[in-house]
């Protein structure tokens, strides 16, 4: 109920910033987003203690054990995550240096 | 000079096709398939069919194209496009040769999609000028509306029959007919012809096209693509023919048609517009005849095909040499040009006597055969044959337009003798003997060409011999009447061109091209108005659009699906929870970050947060990931920290309400879901599948890199690969040059 | 803290950061780590290296840029998945080699499938510090 709450949140927050006009907020917004999607992913493949790793010795995972699937995808999201957010704040450095500002609908009329 | 080389070679080449076609067809017992799958389930196969009937149509494709490129030699050196123009004919060729052999319908669909983007290049050649680029719209809108309409007949007969090759279409003809769907299917066919052979009230696209150059109307105009619609109508003439529908249907629009051309034609004095209306009348004549659909009638339908081709392609072509020799295709200013070049004139003037039917040329046997079954057919009106005579006059009279008017001198000085070169002047003269030769030898060409293709598409013998002579009879008296009227028709032609003309203007808001220019009109008006409507250009309305859309998906599947029995205790720990408390107050002070360096170090907390969630919920690669992605991506923001934009105070206060209710509703909904989710959490099979073979299998107990680099390593190349896209991205976001405004 | 401390620190510090990176991404098969987490720990200990002793210091002593080095990791994890096509297998099967043992690590099973989490370690390493130095140098520029 927490986890859901808080997923929730991290995605009302997200989208309320991605609809600011301010680019810097928009940014964190998607940031947000990230979070929120990944934990979404990965809470659907349920929640439980220990690792996806094979004990020394054994032959595959023993029950209960985390589903290793979600986590593959989520950890390739959180990589291209990064490449993301390094994108925008290269974006939003141009965009201040040519514009000299980061409102979006300033930008609009300037086209 | 490499240009002629290989306008010369194109035009052996088709003759040499022209003449194994010719070959094939007497020595063809069987019709011969060739099949390959393709797409086996949708019914796709190449599949062709090589019968007498494709093998007339072959004959007359390339027979007129190698003399079609042997003029290309002469006619387009000196324009800038030839090598394109040249390229795209012959493409052109081989899609119509496609066309005509294939034996199942949707690649026969194909070909003709591919004969109408061919010719929008071919019409649309000097694409400098705008006329030439409107025209090839039109042609294209024109013709591709047509073939939207055969696409839809196609999927319907398959529906009504279950197949899609021609020859079990055939076998399978008394389940069409009897099906449901068989007039709607008859109609879309015959939209797909009519728009393809220029049939009223879609025959506008053809004086339209004349635009293109002198070689391509010769080709695609008089004697290939204009005729796919008529070979289209023969081709289901033994599927779909012989009901009262397909009767009516056909010859009602094929007789319009028929007048409605010849009676324009006159009316033009542009040469070649002249011509494209007789076309059109010609094209007519073709469906009308298909429509009585008697023996005799197809019979001449054939023989007139081979005629019309004959003649309208060498008058086509002489068009284009008039303009070489002369600079115009204005009739008005032409005269004396057969002082100029008398060659020229003999070149008209063959063509031309074939195109009044004057004995012995092939015009006059196809003349005779199609009056005869006029006379004869059970079924028609006296009023068809009225339309009929009076066509064949007018045509008559526009025959001597093109080859006396321009030719004969109206003044007395004489004009300085120009020669024109020999692929100019050859290709409608050789046109012309070919005519004279098979009226001739009308027994020979007879038995050769035009019974075996009679017998492929009927099935049986036609018993009907083409002679020259048969002896003076109604027929022959009609024929008589139709030349001396048509002769006094030319005397005063320029009164009847000033009526038409009248008439014309009078109908001219009913005209169908005005009916298509309103319709693209309101077309553009619509799609722009449509654009402005959802395409404005703040970033703003699309989310919020987006995010509305994504609740209401969310919405219905909160009322649609089954509810789940949901335990409120499950895995909670002290310190989870405290760590998400912590996470989530950092996440909601963050929509009121005020500063830069508030909004990072809320932004770092909550990313901590989710990174001790992943710890906790036993995800160690995750919450490794998760932690360096973290710091670096701190270490990037500080290293352009004073470059970034200052905070400014933010939008009114009365849309952020807004935005927030709308961010709200679908947040609710996401948690919703994310319950539903934590519940669902039996492992699926593919998991199953990672957890029990990645030791075994890819020696590797760590299951999630093992998913990683070996079971889904394309899914991890492909991210690699975005992450060095979006590295070439920045670097050149940030190494360019700085450009102020 | 003063130049003198950081930079002291950092020398003992970045070469440790380093070795635990190639640590991770060997030992990634088995235990927690792997291509990513090895390329993201590197590329922060070559970025605070950087930090500490200046950009040129480090870029003066690879020959390559640091671009093309991602470029290399990339067209060596898809080297890697075309071994398998040459030994008459489906694109992308893993080959394996022998056995090793390495310090420290524990058993290392030899095969393209490590080649390839090579290749994404060089290309993360090279997307994280490219993008860093660029970033820096964009800073340093006023």
């Amino acid at each position: 109920m927490i986890i859901a709450s808080f997923i929730g949140l991290l995605y009302i927050a997200g989208f309320y910033l991605l609809l600011r006009r301010s680019l810097v907020r928009a940014a964190i917004g998607a940031l947000l987003l990230g979070h929120a999607a990944n934990l979404l992913i990965f809470v659907s493949g349920g929640l439980s203690a220990g690792a996806p790793i094979i004990r020394e010795g054994e032959d595959s995972l023993i029950s209960p054990y985390p589903d290793p699937l979600p986590q593959a995808l989520v950890l390739t999201a959180i990589v291209i995550g990064l490449g993301v957010s390094a994108y925008l704040l290269a974006l939003i450095h141009r965009t201040a240096e040519i514009a000299g500002g980061d409102d979006m609908d300033d930008l609009k009329e300037e086209e | 000079m490499k240009f002629r080389t290989s306008c010369y070679s194109l035009s052996g080449a088709s003759a040499v096709l022209c003449i194994f076609a010719i070959w094939a067809s007497m020595n063809l017992d069987a019709p011969y398939y060739l099949a390959f799958d393709w797409l086996p389930k949708v019914g796709l196969r190449i599949s062709f069919r090589v019968d007498s009937f494709s093998l007339f149509f072959v004959t007359l494709i390339c027979g007129i194209g190698s003399l079609v490129f042997f003029f290309c030699a002469g006619y387009l050196p000196g324009d800038k496009s030839r090598s394109r123009t040249l390229s795209i004919l012959l493409l052109f060729t081989l899609s119509m040769l496609g066309l005509v052999l294939s034996d199942n319908v949707l690649l026969l669909f194909i070909f003709w999609e591919f004969t109408t983007i061919t010719s929008f290049f071919l019409v649309g050649a000097k694409c400098e000028k705008k006329e030439a680029r409107e025209a090839a719209l039109q042609a294209l809108l024109v013709t591709v509306a047509g073939g939207m309409a055969l696409l839809v007949a196609i999927l319907l007969l398959f529906m009504a029959a279950g197949t899609l090759e021609l020859s079990s279409l055939e076998a399978n003809r008394q389940l069409i007919q009897d099906s449901p769907l068989y007039p709607v299917i008859l109609i879309l066919i015959a939209a797909g012809a009519f728009t393809k052979s220029a049939q009223f009230p879609f025959h506008f696209w053809l004086p339209g096209a004349m635009t293109a150059p002198s070689p391509v109307s010769a080709f695609l105009h008089s004697a290939t693509m204009v005729k796919a619609g008529i070979y289209l109508l023969a081709r289901f003439h033994p599927i779909l023919g012989e009901t009262v529908l397909w009767h009516d249907l056909l010859i009602g629009i094929g007789a319009a048609t028929m007048i409605v051309g010849a009676s324009l034609a006159l009316a033009r004095t542009d040469i070649k517009a002249l011509l494209a209306y007789t076309t059109v009348s010609a094209l007519g004549m073709l469906t009308f005849l298909l429509g009585l659909g008697t023996t005799l009638a197809m019979k001449a339908a054939l023989v007139f095909l081979l005629v019309h081709a004959c003649y309208k392609a060498a008058l086509f072509m002489v068009a284009g040499s008039i303009e070489k020799l002369a600079g115009t295709r204005d009739l008005d200013r032409l005269h004396s040009l057969g002082k100029m070049s008398p060659a020229l004139w003999c070149a008209a003037a063959l063509p031309a006597l074939s195109m009044c039917g004057l004995p012995p040329m092939l015009g006059f046997i196809g003349k005779e055969l199609i009056y005869e079954a006029k006379l004869i057919a059970p079924t028609i009106d006296e009023l068809f044959l009225l339309i009929g005579f009076t066509a064949n006059a007018l045509t008559v009279t526009a025959a001597l337009l093109a080859a006396v008017k321009p030719f004969i001198p109206r003044t007395m000085d004489s004009p300085p003798k120009r020669k024109l070169t020999l692929p100019l002047l050859a290709p409608p003269i050789i046109l012309g003997i070919v005519s004279l030769a098979c009226g001739l030898f009308p027994t020979w060409v007879g038995d050769n060409l035009l019974e075996p293709s009679f017998q492929a598409l009927k099935g049986e013998p036609s018993q009907i011999k083409l002679k020259l002579w048969h002896g003076v009879n109604p027929v022959f008296i009609l024929s008589v009447l139709t030349l001396v009227t048509g002769a006094l028709i030319y005397w005063i032609h320029s009164y009847f061109a000033r009526m038409v003309s009248v008439v014309e203007r009078w109908s001219s808001p009913f005209a169908p091209e005005r009916l298509y220019a309103q319709l693209v009109k309101r077309f553009v008006q619509f799609a722009s108005l449509q654009t402005r409507l959802a395409q404005n250009g703040s970033l703003n309305f699309y989310l919020t659009v987006t995010l509305c859309f994504a609740s209401l998906l969310l919405a219905a599947a909160f009322f649609s699906l089954p509810e789940k029995a949901v335990d409120l205790s499950l895995l909670i720990h002290l310190k989870t929870s405290l760590i998400i408390l912590g996470a989530a107050a950092a996440a909601v002070l963050s929509i009121r970050a005020q500063s830069m360096l508030e909004a990072v170090l809320l932004l770092g907390v909550v990313g901590l947060g989710v990174t001790l969630f992943f710890v906790f919920y036993g995800a160690p690669d995750l919450a490794l990931t998760q932690f360096l992605v973290e710091l670096l991506l701190l270490v990037l923001i500080a290293s352009i920290w004073s470059r970034l934009p200052a905070f400014r105070p933010d939008t009114p206060k009365r849309e952020k309400r807004r935005d927030l209710f709308a961010a709200c509703i679908l947040g609710v909904f996401l948690s919703y879901f994310v319950l539903q989710a934590v519940f669902l959490n039996e492992h699926n099979a593919i998991s199953e599948f990672y957890a029990q073979n990645a030791a075994t299998e890819a020696f590797g107990r760590n299951v999630v890199n093992v998913i990683l680099v070996d079971f889904r390593a394309l899914d991890t190349m492909g991210e690699i690969t975005v992450l060095a896209i979006a590295m070439m991205g920045i670097m050149s976001l940030l190494k360019t040059r700085k450009t102020k405004r | 803290m003063s130049p003198f401390l950081l930079r002291t620190s950092v020398k003992f510090i970045a070469p440790i950061q380093l070795a635990l990176a190639l640590y991770f991404l060997l030992r990634g098969h088995n235990e927690p780590g792997g291509g990513f987490i090895g390329g993201l720990a590197a590329a922060s200990a070559v970025l605070l290296y950087g930090l500490s002793f200046g950009i040129q210091e480090v870029e003066s002593k690879l020959p390559v840029s640091w671009f093309s080095f991602a470029l290399f990791g990339l067209s060596l994890a898809v080297f890697s998945a075309f071994i398998s096509v040459f030994v008459n297998q489906p694109f992308f099967t893993g080959i394996w080699g022998p056995e090793l043992y390495a310090p420290l690590v524990g058993k290392l099973k030899l095969g393209t499938v490590l080649l390839f989490d090579i290749g994404v370690f060089c290309l993360v390493m090279g997307f994280g510090v490219g993008l860093g130095f660029t970033f820096f140098a964009k800073e340093a520029e006023r």
